[in-house]
């Protein structure tokens, strides 16, 4: 069950973001809500969900929208893989960390993207290459984190001890 | 067999990682046509994608249209002595509204055309920041071919309606189309400036703007040169609008003249755009 879900998040978070999340843009730069996304599966189901769905998600954009298939999927797939080790350590799960890990997971995206580009010998300005992977991206996806790992908490529902009848 | 029991997750990793470098690789190159795998999967989500576009236009025509009534009390003021200067200057109000509208510019462009042209939707952009790319709702199956021109009509001078270049297509599909635009940093586009014939190349940058450099550095450019493509190197079509020349940039040391141009069309704003087929 939870599979299917999240499938359908990864179906519907490619769409949206596809066809509104562009409209939506502040200072001309639009967030990334696959990253927060994956961050949040990793987190919450550890690194061999994140790794796939990671994978999943990062093939389906390349598919539809660019022409080298396989750079998201290989970026959103190691986000995902690397997240998953943090999974099951903090004590308390607190909106604070999908915040940080988003964050985090946008520098190495976009340094990724950036280093593969570069090795593609696309032309590469290393200090657009510096803005692009420090800009204010990283607290817009923090943010979108935050709301997703809230909407998120209702589906993976945590099961507890409990004794005797309800 | 105990090595590989113990790095049994880590050697999947590694393994998944080589081969979407490999794909990576190959697939980077310029490609005579799309997998059958691509095909698939685009033809299945494009009319999904074109579906949810469809839905965001309505639900923005709604909240655009609670918005004005509220407004309406202060328009209504305003606009009743609006009517009154425009019954006295009509004819020529009109006249000048109707020219900087969007759809007369496609309507003139449909009359003056001398291409075949067809008319498409933008369904979806791609997500980052990266690029500048689109896809389009019209593919195969209408005649549009890999490599076609994209263009947009646009008012060159005063009561000249031409196409403005917009992009290429770079990927086909059943019912759905890639289109880079040319202010993607991908792109470059051989052009020459109308009143001089000089040559040179320009390209997008990240920061969205139009850059290029001349191939004589003694060629005589001007603010407000008009642009038109060279169709050197047979990318794009031959003799399309491109824009004007806002900056130019002298560098002595370099021996190089830089000039920064101003499109003619509005790549924030694109919801129709025109393919050019043979």
């Amino acid at each position: 069950m939870i599979v299917f879900l999240i499938i359908m998040a990864v179906l519907l978070n490619t769409i949206i973001q596809a066809t509104l999340i562009p409209y939506i843009g502040v200072f001309g730069v639009v967030p990334n809500t696959s990253i927060a996304l994956i961050v949040l599966i990793s987190l919450k189901k550890g690194r061999v969900y994140g790794s796939m769905f990671g994978l999943l998600a990062g093939l389906l954009q390349d598919v539809l929208f660019s022409l080298t298939i396989g750079v998201n999927g290989f970026i959103l797939f190691f986000i995902g893989y690397f997240t998953g080790f943090a999974h099951n350590t903090f004590t308390r799960e607190t909106a604070m960390n999908p915040f940080i890990f988003a964050g985090l997971g946008t520098i190495f995206y976009n340094f990724m993207y950036s280093l593969i580009q570069f090795f593609l010998s696309r032309d590469i300005v290393f200090v657009d290459a510096v803005k692009s992977i420090f800009s204010i991206e990283i607290v817009y996806n923090g943010l979108i984190a935050v709301v997703l790992f809230l909407i998120l908490q209702r589906i993976f529902i945590q099961p507890s001890l409990r004794f005797g009848r309800r | 067999m105990y090595f590989l029991r113990k790095y049994k997750e880590r050697m999947i990793v590694i393994f998944i990682a080589i081969i979407l470098l490999i794909v990576i690789g190959q697939t980077s190159k310029e490609r005579l046509s799309i997998t059958g795998i691509e095909r698939v999967t685009g033809n299945l989500l494009s009319p999904l994608t074109n579906g949810v576009t469809f839905a965001r236009e309505k639900v923005t025509g709604f909240f655009s249209s609670i918005s004005d009534t509220f407004d309406a009390k202060s328009e209504n003021e305003l606009l009743r002595d609006e009517i009154k200067k425009l019954e006295s200057e009509n004819l020529d109000l009109i006249n000048i509204i109707g020219k900087t509208d969007y759809l007369r510019n496609e309507l003139e462009l449909a009359k003056s055309t001398e291409y075949n042209l067809i008319k498409g939707q933008v369904i979806g952009k791609e997500p980052g920041n990266w690029f500048d790319r689109f896809v389009i709702d019209i593919g195969a199956d209408d005649g549009i071919v890999k490599g076609a021109t994209v263009v947009q009509g646009v008012e060159v001078e005063q009561n000249l309606y031409q196409e403005g270049i917009i992009g290429k297509v770079v990927d086909v599909g059943d019912n759905w189309a890639k289109v880079t635009s040319l202010i993607d940093e991908l792109s470059s586009v051989s052009f020459k400036i109308i009143r001089t014939q000089d040559g040179g190349v320009l390209s997008g940058s990240v920061d969205s703007m139009l850059e290029g450099y001349l191939f004589d550095f003694e060629a005589d450019v001007i603010v407000g040169d008009k642009l038109y493509t060279s169709g050197l190197g047979g990318v794009y079509k031959k003799d399309v609008y491109i824009g004007e020349v806002t900056e130019i940039n002298t560098s002595q040391e370099e021996l190089t003249k830089t000039i920064v141009i101003k499109p003619a069309a509005d790549f924030k704003k694109l919801y129709n755009v025109f393919v050019i087929v043979n």
